[in-house]
Order: structure tokens, then C-alpha cells, then sequence
């Protein structure tokens, strides 16, 4: 049974999480391009200068790639359950609808997760060529909520999603750009590795919350 | 014998607008109930109570004992539930969206889908996104009979579709439900393929029922006369003589439960001059314009 | 039963949000500035001065309140506006009983400051040691970056190698030194804008000072002889130009501040009293006769006025109304029980914390949203029991909590 939802679940994203793992490939591959470019044409000890005492972020380009990739993730996962309503397929199904929509939930975050993890993996190993590990490790700090980024909006996209309601999807939007604002409040390297625990907290509270937009859809809500 | 499904006392509003108020009925086992109605009277909403997926403003419905607002999983998986539209997972070709589905039913009968399915002309991996609206209705219906339930709640099974896949659609349904004992609740509102289908049938008009027994009885009741009249502004109150009527110019149409004989009379009473007065045939669709008018 | 609870944790986070936001967007629309006075002190009139905007424009006192002009300060304090008053040829030819020497007096001026967000910060864990004797003016950023572990390692920045040889002549020379691998803080200067290379001050696993250097490509590494009750919290290296009285400056667990001196490493300590590194900036502006340091928090200033030799010769002190004391804060106080904080002054780092629950307006307020809350309950027919909750919530959060359970009612269906 809940491999039935799984495999739905990894038909609808799987050529997405393919083409985003490409997408954020060529991204790293773009930067440290740039990074190699740069180190030959100034010098690779003023690079490493940047880096650690003016705080230069190489890889800023990738910021907001994984916010974007939990956003179409998202989209790619929940938008053809809205759609003429198909999500009434789902729930009708002879099992526990809340453990449906959870395992639509963990697929979506599991498949997002494994793109991220890949992506951070392959930062790190072309990065070990041109920097020590200080740096990459440093940099990994400084991504590390740029992704947590990309799984609240996940979840909260999921929310809106499935909100029956216009006016109150516009207003999640809202409240989610306020909330996904709070991941992005500083530029400064490693900044947020003390409160890591609870940026991982939030990103969990919001995990479930298309339980409640779902609900509301399951009652009537239009 | 056995309701499979007993709705009481309904009551549903959209916002301040009525949708019906105290509607009452029962699906017996084994039988085809069709409710019929214009668009807007309330199919969906009734469809959308028993799967569910609506919370009626009063009363309730019970679906093999339990409460339709809180089915269990084992009700559910005896319940086939029909999209308006054949609405499915379109990203999905037919056999992937076979292999979803099998996952979930213990009593999955792919035969019967891949029966169904061997009659369209599709290619193996053709997403249903591409495909018919006919050839989505064939993949509709054999999921959901490949489910093997004992209820099919179908929405308006009839939309988009072609009149070849409507008279498809209508006799599998027909010969595969009758053959497992399967009770079926559809709603449309082409009433031409319901007369093919239904065995009890339900017409709804606004806020309102008006018919609720078998075809067969209803159709034995229900008479069809026109009559060419002087006045082409005829004014008749409806009561248990007359239903309804339409007069185009002289010609009238006037539909009723009583005799011909009885129907004369009563037109003698109200001192109308009539000639011509001959009783047509009428087919279920005649009865439910004549009921519900033809705007 | 789990929508409920998915329903109350996006609540939860919708309040927080909403305690971090609202009171951003407040502050954006109704922020008041806030200038900071600067307090120097004059040898000539043996009183502060006290510089200040007001009204737009810059008004300079003495500690008793009186006016001074601008040209009258610069005289009143020559040492330190001695470029205003060489400029203007204001600068008398004797002062203080001693004959003017421009070039002494040039050159013994200096600024230093401490931010109190310093003691925290992020960090590589890579460092720079520059070649001190070059034999060319000013220094060269060099080809590898250091970084300290079990021992030293040189990493070469072109080939991300370590370079073994240089990293074991480094390791151990520290060893025999006596350095406790591995090192508990590191300081320098790791900008090429500074004059001359002091190399860069460790603290080994047992505490002890250190100075590391790189002489003509060979290791300079001594032990410094600091107290042994000493436990050194921050080290900060200065480079005050031609002025090399000191090297640096160490800030103890105890928050007693010391310099470094250049000749003997020895420490003198600082006469100020009350410092308090994690809560104020610390600045020391050196001249020819006087260090003018200050101490700055978040609603008060304290001056010290300290002789050449590090006595103390005065101190002055003053306080200004934060914003939660103005009408704007006293406002914001009413209207947000509390507020999300990520900032904060002792670190670099981001740190949650919650500010508020101020005065008793607030109160008013939450009791006037709870009201609220229960009227609209009682219209649409809701039962207390389900909403005891958000009632609670409403009750502790105030406009927040209404919000955040407007956004996402609690229908009964």
C-alpha cells in the first residue's frame, strides 16, 4: 500500500528531482568555473584573503536555488493533486488519510533531501580541490539554512497548495515569505550555526501543515 | 432488502442559498439509483456528502453503518468512487496507474481493467493527459470495477462523452454490476442514457424532490398528452390532475399521473376547449422535462 | 486528531513570525535616531567635553553644561585636534610648559576600538603569518594560510597543499617552546594595510601566551610570562602606526583589560572599572599627554581620562532614554507583548531571543484581543472547549496569537 504512494509519489517528481539536481550541478560547476578563473587570472592567496577576512561568499550564486527547488518540488507535487481536485483520489483510498497525506509529505521531503545531500556532496569534493577543509566545511555552515530555506518552502507550498481557499492562500504566501524571509537575515559566514537547532525545529513545525489545508479541503471549505 | 446507503434528513446551504433542505433516501443492495436533476440543483453536492467530502448544514448519511463523514478504511476500499469528469492521476499511463491502485485493494481484478483498456487504442505508455475524454472514461471505469466494490458512487459518468463511449460505458456498467451484485449511485443530468441504466431513480428539481421510486413504476404513472387548444394563453394550475404542461401556439403538452379520461374531464371542468387529445409516448427524458421544465 | 496538531504547530510558528515581523515593520515606520554623545577629555581645562547633535547640529559642552564653539575645543584639546589647529596655525609653540614637537605629537595619536560583539564570532580556523622582515616597506600577503591542530600546518593556497616541511620546522618550534597543542585562541592582523608585521599571539591548551612570528622565513616563537591566575578571554591585536608603545590588548574572564607591551611583553592594565566586553564597546583614542577611552552600552557612556603612565586622572558618566522609553517604544510595548530577536550585541552569530513583557500596557491590550477573541467565538457558534487553546494562546501572545488564529481558523464543522 504505501509503496503504491511512494510510486506515485516519485512519478511526479522524479524528472523534476532529476532536472534539479542537473540545474544545481551546473550551478556548482558554474561557480567553481569562476572560482578556478579567478584564482588564475589574480591570486589564489588574495582569493582565500576574500574568503576568510572579507567574508566573500563564492558560491552566492546558489543561494536561493534550494528555496526555488523546494518551491517547484513542491509545486510539481501537490499542483496535480489540486487540479480538478484529484486529491479526492487520494484520500479516498482505503487507508488512514492522514498517514496518505504524511507519506505524500515524507516522499516529497525524502526526494528533496537526497537532491540537497548530492548537491552539498558535490560541493564539497570539487571544493576540496581548490580549498582546505575549514573552508568547505565553513561553507557548508553558511548553506545550511539556505537548505532548510528550501524544505520550509516545501512544506509551506504544500500548505498553500492544498488550501482550497484564494484569499487564504494568498495570505499564507504572505506569512511564508515572512517566515522563509528569516532563513535569509544575514550574509555573514556561519552565522546561523548557533541556532541551527531551532531554524531545524521550525523547519519541522511546518513539516505537517498541509494536514490542515487538506482538512479544510476534506470538510468543504470553497 | 438491505440499504446499502441511508441519507436522512439532509440539509445543505451555500452560504444563504439553499441547496435542499430534508432530503431523504435510500440505496438498496444490488440496485442502480440515479438522481437526476438540471445543473445546479444539487448532484455534486449530494455525491460530494457521501463520499465525504462535504459536511451537510443537518442531517447525515450512513454508508454500510457508518457515518460518511468518518469512513474507515474497509468501507472505503469497498466503495468506487467516480470523478465527474473521469478525473484521474493524468500524469500516469495506463499501467502505471493500474500498478498505483492494485497496491491498495486486496480484491483488485486487473482483468477486468485490462478488458476495458484492450479496447482503446493507445499506445503501452500513453499518459492519460493525452488521451480522450472517452478513453479517460474507459480507465475511470475500469479502475474502479477492477476495485471489485459493493457500492459505485459515479458523478455525472455521462460528461464529455462521445455517444459511442456513453452506450459503452453504460452497458458494461450495467451487465458488470448486475452480474456481482454491485449497487450503484449515479448522478447525471442526460437522462437519455439513464432510462438504459437506472433501475430506481430520483428527480431532483430546486430545493426539492420530486420523483423517488423505480423507473418502472414511475414510468407507468407518468402520462404524456397533447391536445390543440383555442387559446393560445392558456393558464393551468399544477395539482395531482396535471404536473406540468408546455403550449407552443395552439399545441399544448400536458403531462400528468392520471387517465385520459380523467384528464378530459378535468379540462371540461375548467371549461377549456380542447380537440385533438391524443396520449404520446414518453421516455424518461420526456417525464423529466415535463417535471422540471425545459428551462 | 493530527490536523489539529499540524494546525497548532503552524500556529506556534505563525506567532513567532509574527512577533519577529510586526514589530520590523513598526520599527522601519515610526524608528527614531538615536546619536551617541563623544566624550574626550582636555589636559588644558581638566574637564570632559562632550560633543552632541542636537537639532541637526554638532554642540559641544563640559561636564557642567556649558557651551563651548567648535574653535575653542580644538584648542581646549590640542593634542588630540592637533592636524585642525597645525592646519589653521593655531598650534601655540609651547603647551603644557613644554616646546611643541609636531612630529612627537603626530605620532603618538592613535585609535583603538573593541566591538563587544568581538568575543563571538564565526571562524575559519585559518590564519595568516606574514614574513616580518621582508627587507621591502610595508608587508606582503604571503603564499599559504596556517591553520593549528595537533600541530601547525601550512596549507599553499595555489595547490591546496599542506607544505609539510614548513608546517614541521613551525610545529616544532612551537613544541619546544612549550606550546600545549592544541591552541585554545589565535589573534593578528591579517590585513596587508598595516605598517609593520607583529606576527600573531596563540593561547595554548593550558592558557599561556604566546607570540608567533616569521623572521627571514624561520620561526620567532616565545613564551609570554602572564599571571598565573590569568585566564585570558580575548586577544586584540592593534597596529597603531609609527606609535608602538604596545602590541596589543588582552581582555581577561575577569573583564579586566591589559596592553600588551612592545618591548617587554609585559602587561599594564587598564584603571577602568565596570568593564563589561560583552555588553559595551570599548574605545581608546591615544595622544601625546592622554588615552581617552569610553565605554559605550546600549543607554549609557562612561569616559575615563588616563594618563601616559595608565592612571586614572578622571571619569565621567551619562545616560540617554532608549527607544523602549520614548513614546514610540512605550507604544510598541502596548501594541507587541514581546518580540522575536536574531541580533544580538555580544555576537556575531545569530541567537534567538525574546525581549518584551515590559511594563503592564501590554496586558490591556492581550485582555482587549482576548475579548475579541471570545465575541467572534461566541458569533460563529464555536464551543470553548475546542478553542481553549487558542484562547491561551491569544491570552499569552496578544495580537500575535489573534492573528496567527484568524489566519488559521478553528472551524467546527
Amino acid at each position: 500500500m504505501w509503496n503504491s504512494i511512494k510510486y506515485k509519489e516519485w512519478l511526479k517528481l522524479r524528472w523534476i528531482a532529476l532536472g534539479l539536481l542537473v540545474v544545481g550541478m551546473l550551478l556548482e560547476i558554474g561557480f567553481y568555473s569562476t572560482v578556478r578563473h579567478s584564482m588564475i587570472l589574480g591570486n589564489a592567496n588574495q582569493y582565500w584573503h576574500n574568503i576568510v577576512f572579507r567574508d566573500a561568499v563564492f558560491y552566492r550564486i546558489f543561494k536561493f536555488f534550494p528555496l526555488i527547488a523546494g518551491l517547484i518540488t513542491g509545486l510539481a507535487q501537490y499542483l496535480p493533486e489540486i487540479r480538478d481536485k484529484r486529491i479526492k483520489l487520494t484520500l479516498h483510498l482505503p487507508a488512514k488519510e492522514e498517514k496518505l497525506i504524511l507519506w505524500m509529505v515524507l516522499c516529497g521531503t525524502a526526494i528533496l533531501i537526497a537532491v540537497y545531500v548530492l548537491l552539498i556532496a558535490l560541493f564539497a569534493l570539487i571544493g576540496s580541490y581548490f580549498f582546505p577543509i575549514q573552508i568547505i566545511s565553513q561553507s557548508v555552515c553558511t548553506m545550511l539554512p539556505w537548505f532548510l530555506a528550501g524544505l520550509a518552502a516545501y512544506n509551506l507550498t504544500a500548505c498553500i497548495t492544498m488550501e482550497p481557499l484564494w484569499l487564504q492562500r494568498i495570505i499564507y504566501a504572505a506569512l511564508a515569505a515572512a517566515m522563509v524571509n528569516l532563513f535569509f537575515i544575514t550574509n555573514k559566514f556561519c552565522a546561523y550555526r548557533t541556532i541551527l537547532p531551532w531554524i531545524i525545529l521550525f523547519t519541522t513545525m511546518t513539516s505537517i501543515s498541509v494536514l490542515y489545508s487538506i482538512y479544510r479541503f476534506r470538510k468543504g471549505e470553497m | 432488502m438491505e440499504n446499502i446507503v441511508e441519507c436522512r434528513n439532509l440539509t445543505h446551504y451555500y452560504g444563504n442559498k439553499m441547496v435542499y433542505e430534508n432530503l431523504s433516501f435510500n440505496i438498496k443492495k444490488g440496485r442502480i439509483l440515479g438522481l437526476l436533476g438540471k445543473n445546479g440543483v444539487g448532484k455534486t453536492t449530494t455525491i460530494n456528502i457521501l463520499n465525504g467530502f462535504l459536511t451537510p448544514r443537518g442531517g447525515e448519511c450512513v454508508i454500510m453503518g457508518e457515518n460518511s463523514k468518518h469512513l474507515s478504511p474497509e468501507v472505503k476500499a469497498r466503495i468506487g468512487f467516480l470523478i465527474e469528469g473521469h478525473i484521474q492521476y493524468a500524469f500516469m499511463n495506463v499501467h502505471q496507474i493500474e500498478k498505483f491502485y492494485s497496491g491498495f485493494y486486496s480484491n483488485w481484478n486487473r482483468d477486468v481493467y485490462f478488458e476495458l483498456i484492450s479496447k482503446l487504442k493507445i499506445t503501452p505508455k500513453q499518459k492519460i493527459s493525452t488521451m480522450s475524454c472517452g478513453q479517460r472514461s474507459q480507465v475511470a471505469l475500469g479502475l474502479i470495477l477492477a476495485q471489485n466494490p459493493d457500492l459505485l458512487v459515479l458523478d455525472d459518468f455521462t460528461l464529455g462523452l462521445d455517444p459511442g463511449y456513453r452506450r459503452l460505458f453504460i452497458d458494461f456498467l450495467r451487465e458488470y454490476s448486475k452480474e456481482q451484485g454491485m449497487t450503484v449511485f449515479t448522478t447525471s443530468h442526460i437522462i437519455q442514457d439513464m432510462e438504459r441504466l437506472i433501475d430506481d431513480c430520483m428527480i431532483m428539481d430546486y430545493n426539492r424532490v420530486l420523483v423517488y421510486e423505480p423507473v418502472k413504476e414511475f414510468m407507468s404513472r407518468y402520462r404524456q398528452y397533447r391536445f390543440q387548444t383555442e387559446s393560445n394563453n392558456l393558464e393551468l394550475k399544477k395539482n395531482e390532475m396535471i404536473i406540468g404542461y408546455e403550449q407552443i401556439g395552439n399545441s399544448v403538452e400536458l403531462y400528468s399521473y392520471c387517465n385520459p379520461e380523467s384528464v378530459q374531464d378535468y379540462l371540461r371542468f375548467l371549461n377549456i376547449r380542447f380537440s385533438d387529445f391524443q396520449e404520446e409516448s414518453a421516455t424518461l427524458e420526456d417525464a423529466f422535462i415535463g417535471l422540471t421544465g425545459k428551462y | 486528531m493530527l490536523h489539529k496538531i499540524s494546525r497548532y504547530l503552524i500556529v506556534i510558528v505563525t506567532v513567532f513570525v509574527l512577533s519577529n515581523v510586526l514589530p520590523h515593520i513598526y520599527n522601519t515606520l515610526f524608528d527614531v535616531r538615536i546619536d551617541l554623545p563623544f566624550v574626550s577629555y582636555s589636559i588644558i581645562n581638566e574637564d570632559f567635553i562632550i560633543s552632541r547633535r542636537e537639532n541637526g547640529e554638532t554642540v559641544y559642552t563640559d561636564t557642567k553644561g556649558n557651551f563651548l564653539e567648535r574653535h575653542t575645543v580644538d584648542e581646549l584639546q590640542p593634542y588630540l585636534f592637533h592636524y585642525q589647529l597645525t592646519n589653521d596655525g593655531r598650534m601655540p609653540d609651547t603647551l603644557m610648559g613644554e616646546k611643541t614637537d609636531l612630529t612627537a605629537i603626530a605620532q603618538e595619536f592613535f585609535y583603538n576600538n573593541i566591538e563587544s560583539y568581538m568575543y563571538t564570532r564565526p571562524d575559519y580556523g585559518l590564519y595568516i603569518l606574514f614574513e616580518s622582515q621582508s627587507g621591502r616597506m610595508g608587508v606582503e600577503y604571503p603564499e599559504d594560510f596556517f591553520r593549528l591542530g595537533k600541530g601547525i600546518e601550512f596549507i599553499n593556497c595555489h595547490t591546496n597543499k599542506v607544505n609539510k616541511e614548513k608546517s614541521r620546522v613551525f610545529t616544532q618550534a612551537m613544541a619546544e617552546a612549550g606550546f600545549a597543542f592544541p591552541a585554545q585562541k589565535v589573534a593578528g592582523i591579517p590585513f596587508d594595510f598595516k605598517s609593520i608585521d607583529d606576527g600573531n599571539f596563540l593561547t595554548d591548551s593550558n592558557g599561556e601566551l604566546y607570540h608567533l612570528k616569521m623572521v627571514k622565513g624561520e620561526p620567532y616563537f616565545v613564551k609570554i610570562a602572564i599571571p598565573q591566575d590569568m585566564v585570558i578571554k580575548h586577544i586584540d591585536c592593534v597596529d597603531n602606526r609609527n606609535y608602538r608603545e604596545f602590541l596589543a590588548y588582552i581582555i581577561t574572564e575577569n573583564n579586566k583589560l591589559f596592553i600588551l607591551k612592545t618591548d617587554d611583553y609585559s602587561l599594564t592594565e587598564l584603571p577602568i572599572p565596570d568593564y563589561i566586553p560583552e555588553k559595551q564597546r570599548f574605545t581608546l583614542i591615544g595622544d601625546y599627554k592622554t588615552r581617552h577611552v569610553s565605554l559605550t552600552g546600549n543607554d549609557y557612556l562612561k569616559a575615563y581620562a588616563i594618563d601616559k603612565n595608565y592612571n586614572l586622572i578622571d571619569s565621567y558618566s551619562e545616560s540617554w532614554p532608549v527607544k523602549e522609553d520614548m513614546i514610540q517604544g512605550k507604544v510598541a510595548g502596548i501594541l507587541f507583548p514581546f518580540t522575536l530577536n536574531f541580533w544580538a550585541r555580544d555576537t556575531q552569530f545569530l541567537k534567538i531571543w525574546l525581549s518584551g513583557y515590559k511594563g503592564y500596557g501590554w496586558i490591556l491590550l492581550n485582555v482587549f484581543f482576548v475579548g475579541l477573541f471570545v465575541f467572534l467565538c461566541i458569533r460563529n457558534k464555536k464551543t470553548f472547549k475546542n478553542n481553549i487553546i487558542d484562547l491561551i494562546l491569544v491570552a499569552l501572545s496578544g495580537i500575535f496569537g489573534f492573528l496567527a488564529v484568524t489566519i488559521f481558523p478553528n472551524k467546527e464543522y
